[in-house]
């Protein structure tokens, strides 16, 4: 039971990629990116067809996906939202899917073989979504303010203020790299456990609340605490 | 889980981005221009209805003026025809009245004429009769002149009593 949970939650080597003699390791987390990323991108695609002002079906669901989205980012940063409504939407669509990706486990069995598990669970992944989550941050920033205004910024309001400004940085990405971990390894290993000790119909409700729920807010709760960070780096 | 990795790192980093490119290219920039495009088309449209609204409301008041004024000019030009009128009738009643007057007039004039007239003639028949009476009367020989004058004093005293 331990090992069995164990090789759940390790990482494992899809494959090997061969690039100019390098021998790449691709994990398991990685591949399940690519396909999200690709059910993503088909998605948008398939949505946005044929755009006109007055919507169908197709373009409806995308506008209200868009929508959502662009109204959290607006309540958060209401002048310079476009600018960042994409990034946050997309980070915030990935880890939606992402978080609740083990639901689409629809081949029974497959423990040894590829099975889909939430990328998230491995710190890795958080730990480079929270560091492109603060890049954005600092981007905005900068970009705002200039180059000038953003070192300035960091000794606002008073000059002590220095190295809590500066330890800010590396707080909030750690904040939000090792709570998205925890949220959803915690959820992820709870679910294998009750997989494990239930029959087969039982957890599906659980699964409602420890996959769905628990993922899609821990999405949501990214991208918006991503939001109040830019926003703060915009005053 | 806990180990670092590079490579998934490195990875993720680039999917993320390749993600996010594809997103902002072919979800949210096209989704998001296409809603401020209706948004503005809608505000374009109300704008558009509402000016009609005022034009309209405009217009109905230039129509209400000019009906006004319709009227106005109506009611002056009844009035004026009607004080013309009148005038005019006014006028033909005065005219008739002074002809009607002097008809009367002539007509009195015509009658005091005849009425000497009569009175002219009566006076002489009334002489002559006198003269023939007074002469079958009387029988004398005189000078008929003399009587005549006589007789014509005689009937003017009586007149003048």
């Amino acid at each position: 039971m331990g090992e069995k949970l164990t090789h759940a939650m390790e990482p494992h080597n899809a494959f090997t990629m061969n690039l100019f003699g390098l021998k790449i390791p691709v994990s398991d987390l990685v591949v399940t990116m690519w396909i999200i990323m690709a059910i993503m991108i088909v998605l948008a695609i398939v949505l946005t067809r044929k755009l006109s002002l007055i919507p169908n079906k197709r373009q409806n669901i995308a506008e209200i996906i868009v929508e959502f989205i662009n109204n959290m980012v607006k309540d958060a940063i209401p002048h310079h939202w476009k600018a960042f409504a994409p990034y946050l939407g997309t980070v915030m669509l990935f880890l939606v899917l992402a978080n609740t990706v083990s639901i689409f486990n629809i081949i029974p069995g497959g423990e040894e073989g590829f099975k889909l598990r939430p990328p998230t669970r491995n710190i890795n992944v958080t730990v480079c979504l929270a560091v492109m989550s603060i890049c954005v941050v600092a981007y905005a920033g900068i970009r705002y303010k200039g180059v000038g205004g953003w070192i300035k910024s960091f000794a606002k309001p008073t000059p002590i203020m220095l190295p809590f400004n500066i330890l800010d940085y590396v707080i909030k990405p750690t904040s939000l790299a090792l709570r998205l971990f925890g949220n959803i390894l915690g959820a992820f290993i709870v679910m294998e456990l009750i997989y494990m000790a239930f029959p087969i119909f039982a957890p599906a409700v659980l699964s409602c609340y420890f996959d769905l729920f628990d993922g899609i807010l821990q999405a949501y709760v990214f991208m918006f605490l991503t939001s109040i960070y830019i926003s703060e780096a915009l005053e | 889980m806990l180990k670092p990795d590079g490579y998934t790192f490195i990875f993720v980093a680039l999917n993320l981005l390749i993600l996010f490119f594809f997103m902002r290219k072919f979800l949210f920039k096209p989704i998001t221009n296409l809603m401020e495009e209706r948004k503005s088309s809608i505000e374009q449209g109300l704008k558009d209805a509402e000016n009609a609204k005022i034009e309209a409301a405009e217009a109905r008041k230039k129509y209400d003026e000019q009906i006004k004024n319709i009227k106005l000019d109506g009611d002056k030009l009844l009035n004026e025809a009607r004080a013309k009128a009148a005038r005019e009738y006014d006028e033909i009643l005065a005219a008739a009245k002074k002809e009607a007057l002097a008809v009367v007039e002539k007509g009195r004039e015509e009658i005091e004429r005849e009425r000497e007239e009569m009175l002219r003639q009566t006076k002489q028949q009334i002489a002559v009769l006198a003269i023939a009476a007074a002469t079958k009367l009387v029988q004398a020989n005189m000078d008929t002149d003399a009587n005549k004058a006589m007789v014509d004093k005689f009937i003017d005293e009586v007149g003048a009593i």
